[in-house]
């Protein structure tokens, strides 16, 4: 009883009903275009320039010396000299400064006595990532500076007789991203965020508005079946993410320079896949809602919170603890993200990729087949 | 195709329903009802707002499931199976272009709907010809369906589901909201499918000069069926209508409530005569669309002015150009002595204004509609309590206070909008299609309480229309068309005035109807179908009957009755538009 002709005309219907609702229609096709480049140039994730206030109460070569090693990295940059400890504080109370050192007035000359300094180190812990990344820094700085500062002991002391060995130096490589570029990172990360929020959200619309306004008596009334309409519905949509994806892949990768390194097939095969799955998630959400607001709200609240959240868009999945990392695999957008991240900057090939694959068809299969099945032409 | 069931083919039920009851939340909506339609008929279904004849439609339809009883249409059951059912069934929901793709054009909503019932694209183009020709609607193919008139949308949407030739079509009142003209041709349209492709209607209304246009009616109320037959006239119906609803005769607008509530106002006590409402060459444009042209009339205080006039006519811009809601392009009016240019915000105080779709909140209960207008005309606190008393009284909603107003049927929620809009006690009331889409009882009382407004209270009333009996009500009616005035005068003037161009109207009764209708048709230029009988208009009455008897004697068509009857005014109306038409 199945018609691809039945299928096609609904499909045609709601794109021409689409298209020529302009407004819309601008909103539908810019706006993940918008979201994509706000949140690929705005949102920080690269940790570097942190404001640092330096209190050196000593102003000795040894003290400047010290606060050289912070200038010279890209992570520091130093904001303030302050002339004293209140000054350090309130630069920290009012957010100018993410950490402040002080170094005392005895520091030169307790480091030429040959007995241990203490210098202190305030760091803003409002923002935990920085913070982590401020005291981390802080100390291989410190450490960088001691080991000079042995080597010159050993010179001075033992006439160069014995050079003091470090006992393990580490030689790191970097694999895929060696300058540790934040774009590799984050923009195969967005295009998930893409597909996912504005079609989701159109889908969960254009159906919720026909029960809304009740212009689907239609429907129910006519031959159509459920899985005709429903798929025919939501086609245009599928199309449209699709779309979407192919335009903000055009721009990470010819534009910001993202590497395309693995299977262009797993790439497009992931994204097509994904489209249907984003699109049917908002047509789920749609069986059981019947007016518009409510399934707006809703939709904006399960696509946005769940992948900021989970999906690994920007903290990484392996980073939650074990059991947000079970919710994490239950999203499609995660498979969906780690396909992209995984074929654009490990160079994945899709055997690879296999199991995310299976796991974004999977949930295409349920959406969709659950959807056509609770469906009722019927009222209620 | 299947056709296990080849029994039923030969049955001329095309719908059997038997013993169906239904409940929403415990409250019966369709109880214990057995009806038969015929093939070919066109049946109507009339009766009060709530009286559960959306719900037998949809039962009908297999879109809703029954508690109890059976229901087979074209022989199949719906209940086990309303997917066999679909494809030989147009549905029209209620609702006025429900049905239709706004953003699509008229062809394309046309073939939309052959598409979806896998219509061949050869036969598809035959019949769409053929549609869009009888519904004139062939100069507005390309034509976004949002673009068209309310009587259009509803021409097109019968058009699309005609398209698949359904042998069933089930309308849910069809004509709500469309204009007399528009109205006419619809029923043209029907009366020419039920003859061409022997299809068969099945359409609910509230419109009682419609119902005298069907081959049978059934009055519904509280989910039965009280009464059915074959119809005489829009007037008897009614008289039907009012007899067989419990409480309908006497149940009438709460009087005292009124004349306490307008106790202290200064216009009952102002002497009647003046003119309160005065428009000069008022003028509007759209871009280079002349919504109004250049109208001018007076209407005098305490009189009850009809607007009529097709969908489009310009009847809501010129109520919202009075009420200062829209600036006029050109020309000038005062209200109550005010100047409309210069003092709007004088004129809103002293105005009370119902608009066509919006004028209460649904989600608010009742008595907070009523605060929240008493503080918006800036009621004192105290006053507004008091008059929410009152005017609960008089829209009838004692009881109903804390109710959320969307649950009201619509003809209460109209008198609770017109409590609403005479809170502040205004001089006049603009009213914009009030009693749109209202069942005859509701608008019954919703005219009591105009006419006590306008004779007792000595408030100014104007209102828009399409419901022409209510004509009658009105003491002077402005017939509007394009923006231009066709007719002003009382109704008896006006249908004076059509009948002495048309001539007296005969009505025919004959056994083989269509047969004299093609027989006659050609030989009278005024000659309509209507419901079960034939109307001529006679000039010359002595000659024209005799012509009448030759012409049927000729084919041996036997003539059961033949007698005069009064001008229906729905026909005056379509005199005036379609005269302008032809001068212009």
């Amino acid at each position: 009883m199945f018609s691809w002709i039945r299928l096609f005309a609904v499909a045609n219907k709601e794109y021409l009903e689409l298209k020529r609702n302009l407004l819309l229609f601008l909103v539908l096709v810019l706006g993940p275009i918008m979201l994509y480049l706000l949140e690929a140039y705005g949102l920080p994730v690269d940790v570097k320039n942190l404001n640092l206030g330096v209190l050196d109460m000593d102003k000795s070569a040894y003290s400047r010396s010290l606060q050289d090693t912070f200038q010279n990295s890209n992570i520091f940059q130093i904001k303030l000299i302050a002339s004293d400890k209140n000054e350090l504080k309130k630069g920290i109370d009012l957010s100018e400064l993410r950490a402040g050192l002080i170094i005392p007035h005895d520091f030169s000359a307790q480091l030429k006595r040959n007995s241990t300094v203490a210098i202190q180190a305030l760091i803003d812990g409002a923002y935990p990532n920085y913070a982590l990344v401020s005291e981390g820094y802080i100390r291989g700085a410190v450490n960088h500076f001691n080991y000079n500062l042995l080597e010159q002991y050993s010179d001075r002391y033992l006439g160069g007789l014995a050079k003091i060995p470090i006992p393990i130096d580490i030689k790191a490589t970097v694999w895929y991203n060696p300058t540790f570029n934040g774009n590799y990172f984050m923009l195969p990360g967005l295009f998930g965020l893409t597909i996912l929020f504005f079609p989701a959200i159109m889908a969960t619309l254009s159906l919720t508005k026909e029960k809304e306004t009740r212009s689907i008596l239609n429907f129910y009334c006519s031959s159509i079946t459920k899985t005709e309409y429903l798929i025919g519905k939501m086609l245009p949509y599928i199309m449209i993410a699709f779309f979407q994806v192919m335009l903000v892949f055009s721009h990470a990768v010819l534009i910001a320079g993202v590497p395309m390194r693995g299977s262009l097939l797993a790439f497009l095969a992931a994204s097509f896949l994904f489209s249907i799955s984003a699109v049917g998630m908002g047509l789920f959400i749609a069986i059981f809602i019947n007016s518009q607001a409510p399934a707006i709200l809703v939709t904006t609240v399960l696509t946005l919170t769940l992948t900021f959240t989970y999906s690994g868009i920007i903290t990484p999945v392996i980073c939650l603890s074990e059991d947000n990392r079970l919710i994490a695999y239950l999203l499609p957008i995660t498979h969906y993200i780690d396909v992209t991240r995984h074929v654009m900057i490990r160079g994945s090939s899709f055997a690879d990729m296999s199991n995310n694959l299976l796991a974004l068809f999977l949930s295409c299969v349920v959406f969709f087949g659950s959807s056509i099945l609770i469906f009722k032409k019927r009222l209620s | 195709m299947i056709s296990e069931n080849s029994a039923p083919e030969n049955s001329n039920n095309i719908i059997e329903i038997s013993q169906v009851s239904k409940k929403f939340k415990k409250i019966p909506a369709v109880s214990n009802l057995s009806l038969q339609i015929k093939r070919g008929e066109i049946f109507g279904l009339i009766g009060p707002d709530g009286a559960g004849k959306s719900t037998l439609i949809h039962i009908i339809s297999g879109i809703l499931k029954p508690d109890k009883g059976t229901v087979s249409v074209l022989g199949k059951n719906v209940l086990k199976d309303p997917e066999r059912v679909k494809c030989s069934l147009g549905f029209l929901p209620q609702g006025l272009g429900l049905a239709l793709a706004q953003e699509l054009s008229v062809e394309e909503n046309i073939n939309y709907f052959a598409q979806i019932n896998l219509v061949d694209p050869k036969k598809r183009e035959e019949r769409k010809a053929v549609l869009l020709k009888k519904t004139q609607l062939e100069a507005f193919r390309d034509r976004p369906a949002k673009h068209l008139s309310g009587g259009m949308q509803q021409k097109l949407a019968l058009c699309c589901t005609l398209i698949h030739e359904p042998k069933l079509i089930l309308l849910d009142e069809p004509t709500t909201g469309v204009d007399p003209i528009s109205r006419r041709d619809l029923w043209l349209l029907l009366n020419d499918m039920v003859e061409t492709s022997g299809v068969t209607v099945f359409l609910t209304t509230s419109y009682m000069d419609e119902a005298a246009r069907c081959h049978r009616v059934a009055l519904m109320h509280n989910g039965e069926i009280l009464e059915m037959g074959e119809p005489r006239d829009g007037a008897g119906i009614y008289d039907l209508f009012l007899s067989h609803i419990p409480g309908a005769k006497d149940k009438g607008v709460n009087k005292k409530a009124l004349e306490e509530f307008f106790q202290k106002s200064e216009s009952s006590s102002r002497p009647t005569g003046n003119i309160v409402i005065k428009a000069e060459d008022l003028e509007k444009k759209f871009k280079d669309f002349t919504a109004v042209n250049k109208i001018s009339f007076e209407v005098k205080q305490g009189e009850i002015f009809g607007f009529l006039g097709p969908n489009g006519a310009g009847k809501t811009t010129t109520i919202k150009m009075l009420c200062g809601l829209v600036p006029p392009t050109s020309g000038s009016g005062t209200i109550d002595g005010l100047n409309l240019s210069r003092e709007v915000s004088k004129i809103k105080k002293s105005i009370g204004y119902m608009s066509q779709r919006f004028s209460l909140y649904g989600n608010l209960t009742v008595s907070e509609n009523i605060e929240l207008y008493g503080s918006i005309y800036e009621v004192g606190r105290k006053e507004v309590l008091r008059r929410r008393k009152l005017i609960i009284q008089i829209a009838d909603l004692i009881g109903r206070e804390n109710t959320i107003t969307s649950d009201l049927p619509l003809g209460i929620k109209q008198r609770l909008a017109l409590g609403c809009a005479i809170i502040h006690k205004p001089t006049c009331v603009f009213l914009d299609e009030p009693t749109s889409g209202v069942d005859p009882l509701a608008r019954k009382m919703f005219w009591e309480m105009i006419i006590f407004l306008s004779r007792q209270m000595g408030v100014t009333v104007l209102v828009s229309t399409h419901h022409l009996d209510e004509a009658e009500y009105c003491d002077k009616i402005l017939l509007i068309n394009q923006g231009n005035i066709v007719a002003a005068g009382s109704a008896k003037e006006l249908t004076g005035n059509a009948q002495a161009e048309m001539g007296t109207l005969l009505e025919l009764s004959i056994e083989n109807r269509q047969n004299a209708f093609n027989a006659l048709k050609g030989a009278f230029p005024y000659c309509f179908e209507y419901g079960s009988h034939i109307h001529i208009y006679s000039k010359n009455k002595v000659n024209d009957l005799n012509k009448i008897k030759g012409l049927l004697s000729e084919k041996s068509i036997g003539l059961s009755d033949i007698h005069e009857q009064a001008m229906p005014f729905d026909n005056v109306f379509t005199f005036f538009c379609e005269n302008q038409k032809e001068t212009s």
